[in-house]
């Protein structure tokens, strides 16, 4: 063969590969480098850690040989001793033995039984461990698991909510004083002007006094007139603006202060403290003020979600409704990239808002609007941290007049609080005293799916959009993981065509 | 199982070892184990640096690590199993072959008495460290012989598959050898070239790659009249290569005591017969003579007869090349395979514990 062909040859490998190289997307490589400095954290032994290997929880995060260790310690009161702990360690490693399996194990063996010492929850894990191994059954079982554990964590925050009501008050006192303030000026301005007014009449006085001395003098006094006349004018056109806006200030936080929030209604009300509804609406209202987000911010946080509105050509003419819409920044939002869009919230105050910036709202109770709504007449229904508000049975009645009254194929989605970032879970969740309680992700996919949902998709990361690829998945094997998750989550969920 | 993997890395190379210490990270997750990595750099520059780097390894302890215990340390490089962990083996890609066998030379240590002593300490600290560990194993059979050589100590090579194994396939041959690594001296790419001088046979080497030798090989090919019958690509595509590997008839082989080489592996994955080199070390304990491939001996006339010989009977050829790629499915060389391997090996405390006593708990 000559030099000519194996030219021809190797031209056409590099034409087929670089043709195959096109059409595949080459994976970004990803790696990460640990430095020394990263490694040279300890921690003290597990002994000294307060595990006292009394609950089978205090067995869980440990190492394999370190798990053998307590269980030692705490079941048989000694050390473990090296061929006890091997095969224990053999068994372990190969899957052979579960550690809730190996603990009972241990439990049950005569030197065990005279040490007295038992671990708890031991045996109510083995069986859930047999059960969450059934199929179908198994599944549900996990997710009702999950569902369960919250409530017992619900209740511990209720001594740091007292001190947040305390603090509340504290607050609308300091704006009952702005407010005064504010009237205290008014007023001095109000007497200040009517001074001005007595210095004029007086100057006037004076000057028809020296009327007819001479013309110039006349004319000199009738210019000083005018332009004491125009400062006048504009002192008083000057207080009446400030009055009003005043006025308009007033009237809002009257507003705010005289209406409950029904959307945001604090689920229960006090009665062992008598204190009356009103009053604590008037909590929430100064506490919504206080904390809630500032508007450009929660526009942005929207963004993520506009390409899931764009629910199809045949929906383009039917609204997205957002419940609980509020000031209307999603609305707004949805206005500017073209997509019909109306809201419905209880909150007159907010409405107005709403309003004044053009954007059809309705003040109105989120479900009854939804019922009364014709069927099959909207592209989307959302919803931002309304869902965590509700009870079961709201959130169920929601879900499900939301579902009647969208078109085949029409999306739901509702954003909330994620309680897989432990901060939110244990924490910021409960800065809202009228949250219900935290919704898992997990429990929502099952919740909207048991609706008749279909296509359900839990969005954790701006990647889960994507509903042609997997979406994330949470699976935490390391203490840390439980605080990298994102603060908040959306289920997203089609109805069937 | 938590398993640490710890090594050394020159900063700004990504090359063999780091390749070796994901595909090991990525092997034992999917076998459901808990990895964490554990990397410092290490320079190879002045003799301070190894002294300093070996101080650093020294002083860890790995045992408490990210708010857990560790079960088990693998460490691949020297000075990384200075380390203590009571549960460590090795898994070897080489010993630090400055301080070793390529001492006195101008790659390793030079010979005098600060490199000497410097020598005697890796040495030393190689002799105490390794012999502490629960079980060494290297990723060549030539790794092991030198550690032996050097050492004393007894390992086991534990084979593993280059990158993305299953992508090689095997197409009809066309007229050419392929010779695919860095073109650098100790790869002996000049040898080829010498011997496709002395070659009758009409066909071409197709040289891959590049490196800091590859102004020379051009310039030898032209001075032996042969660039007509040569191609240097330099450094093609991933996918350039397994085509390249898919279509030729040969692959050479042929560097000076290689520890491992994923060349020899590649070329049976793509059922080509290889020519190497009987001191070529790595590709010898895959290469089966006239079986699977051929060995030459160093010299042109050698490879050159090797060559020749491979390209008088095409289906000869490609039966030698069928041949290297069951003989590399007899192996089982797998990512799974070095897994279990390296977390099926006990602990030699964890022999020791074997007693008869009755164990509690275990039914």
């Amino acid at each position: 063969m000559t030099a000519q062909t194996i030219d021809d040859v190797l031209a056409e490998i590099a034409r087929a590969s670089a043709e195959a190289e096109r059409s595949k997307p080459a994976p970004p490589e990803e790696r990460t480098r640990t430095q020394f400095t990263d490694v040279s954290y300890t921690r003290p032994s597990p002994t000294s850690v307060s595990r006292t290997g009394a609950s089978v929880g205090d067995y869980l995060d440990l190492s394999d040989a370190e798990f053998i260790d307590l269980a030692y310690q705490r079941l048989l009161g000694r050390p473990a001793d090296p061929a006890g702990k091997a095969s224990l360690l053999d068994a372990i490693r190969q899957g052979a033995l579960s550690r809730a399996r190996a603990l009972s194990n241990m439990a049950a063996a005569p030197e065990a039984v005279s040490h007295g010492q038992t671990v708890s929850g031991v045996s109510s894990m083995l069986l859930r461990e047999r059960l969450c191994r059934l199929p179908v059954f198994g599944r549900i079982l996990r997710i009702l698991i999950s569902i369960v554990s919250l409530p017992g964590q619900l209740s511990a925050q209720a001594g740091r909510l007292g001190r947040l009501e305390a603090q509340m008050a504290q607050r609308l006192e300091m704006l009952d004083k702005q407010v005064e303030t504010a009237f205290a000026g008014a007023q001095r301005g109000l007497v200040d002007l009517a001074d001005a007014l007595d210095e004029m009449r007086q100057a006037v006085n004076e000057l028809g006094d020296g009327l007819g001395d001479t013309a110039e003098v006349s004319k000199r006094t009738g210019a000083r007139v005018k332009d004491l006349e125009r400062s006048l004018a504009q002192t008083v056109s000057e207080f009446s603006a400030s009055r009003a806006r005043l006025q308009s200030e007033i009237r809002l936080a009257q507003q705010l202060t005289a209406v409950p929030m029904s959307s945001h209604r604090p689920a229960a009300s006090t009665p062992e403290t008598g204190l009356p509804q009103a009053e604590l609406d008037e909590i929430y209202v100064a506490f919504e003020r206080a904390f809630r987000g500032e508007p450009s911010l929660i526009k942005s946080r929207g963004e993520r979600y506009l390409p899931l509105m764009r629910v199809s050509p045949v929906h383009s003419h039917m609204p997205v409704l957002d419940v609980g819409c509020g000031r209307g920044e999603w609305l707004a939002l949805l206005r500017e990239n073209g997509l019909a869009a109306c809201g419905v919230d209880l909150n007159p105050a907010m409405l107005d808002v709403a309003r004044a910036d053009g954007l059809d709202v309705v003040e109105a109770d989120a479900l009854a609007y939804l019922d009364e709504r014709p069927e099959r007449s909207l592209a989307a229904v959302t919803g931002f941290h309304i869902a965590e508000h509700l009870a079961l049975d709201q959130l169920v009645r929601l879900l499900d007049a939301a579902y009647k009254a969208l078109s085949p194929g029409g999306v739901v989605l509702f954003e909330t609080p994620n309680p897989e970032c432990l901060i939110v879970g244990a924490y910021s969740f409960h800065l809202d005293h009228s949250h219900v309680r935290p919704l898992v992700p997990a429990f929502m996919e099952f919740l909207t799916r048991q609706r008749g949902f279909s296509d359900v998709r839990i969005i954790r990361q701006p990647e889960d959009i994507d509903l042609v690829r997997p979406g994330s998945v949470f699976a935490p094997t390391e203490i840390e993981h439980w605080f990298q998750q994102p603060m908040d989550y959306a289920v997203f969920a089609r109805k069937p065509l | 199982m938590r398993i640490g993997i710890a090594t050394v890395y020159t900063p700004s190379v990504y090359g063999g070892a780091e390749f070796l210490a994901d595909g090991l990270a990525n092997a034992l997750g999917r076998a459901g184990h808990r990895v964490h990595r554990m990397i410092a750099p290490f320079h190879y520059g002045s003799l301070d640096a190894v002294g300093t780097s070996m101080a650093q390894w020294q002083q860890q302890n790995f045992e408490p690590y990210g708010g857990g215990l560790i079960d088990r340390m693998v460490f691949l490089k020297f000075p990384s199993y200075l380390a203590n962990h009571p549960d460590s083996i090795a898994w070897l890609l080489h010993q630090h072959r400055p301080a070793h066998d390529l001492f006195g030379t101008p790659q390793g240590f030079q010979d005098d008495p600060q490199g000497r002593l410097l020598r005697d300490k890796v040495h030393a600290a190689d002799r105490d460290h390794l012999s502490r560990l629960s079980a060494i194993f290297t990723i060549a059979g030539r790794v092991s012989e030198r550690l032996l050589a050097s050492t004393g100590i007894q390992s086991e090579p534990l084979y593993h598959p280059p990158h993305a194994a299953e992508a090689f396939c095997c197409e009809p041959a066309e007229p050419y050898v392929l010779v695919p690594s860095r073109i650098e001296h100790l790869k002996r790419q000049r040898l080829l070239i010498e011997a496709m001088a002395h070659v009758r046979a009409p066909f071409t080497a197709v040289i891959v790659g590049d490196g800091g030798d590859r102004m020379a090989c051009e310039a030898l090919a032209e001075k032996l009249g042969i660039s007509s019958r040569i191609r240097f690509l330099g450094a093609v595509s991933r996918e350039q290569l397994l085509r390249l590997y898919a279509k030729a008839s040969a692959v050479f082989f042929g560097p000076r005591d290689e520890d491992y080489g994923y060349v020899t592996l590649e070329a049976m994955l793509a059922a080509k017969p290889v020519i190497t080199c009987d001191d070529s070390g790595g590709p010898l304990e895959f290469v089966i003579d006239r079986q699977t491939g051929l060995v030459a001996s160093p010299e042109a006339v050698s490879v050159a007869e090797a060559l020749e010989w491979i390209f008088a009977d095409p289906a000869r050829a490609a039966a030698l090349g069928k041949a290297g790629l069951a003989h590399y499915r007899e192996m089982d060389i797998s990512w799974e395979a070095v897994v279990e391997r390296l977390v099926a090996s006990r602990p030699q405390v964890s022999r020791a514990w074997r007693t008869p006593e009755p164990a509690i708990g275990s039914s």
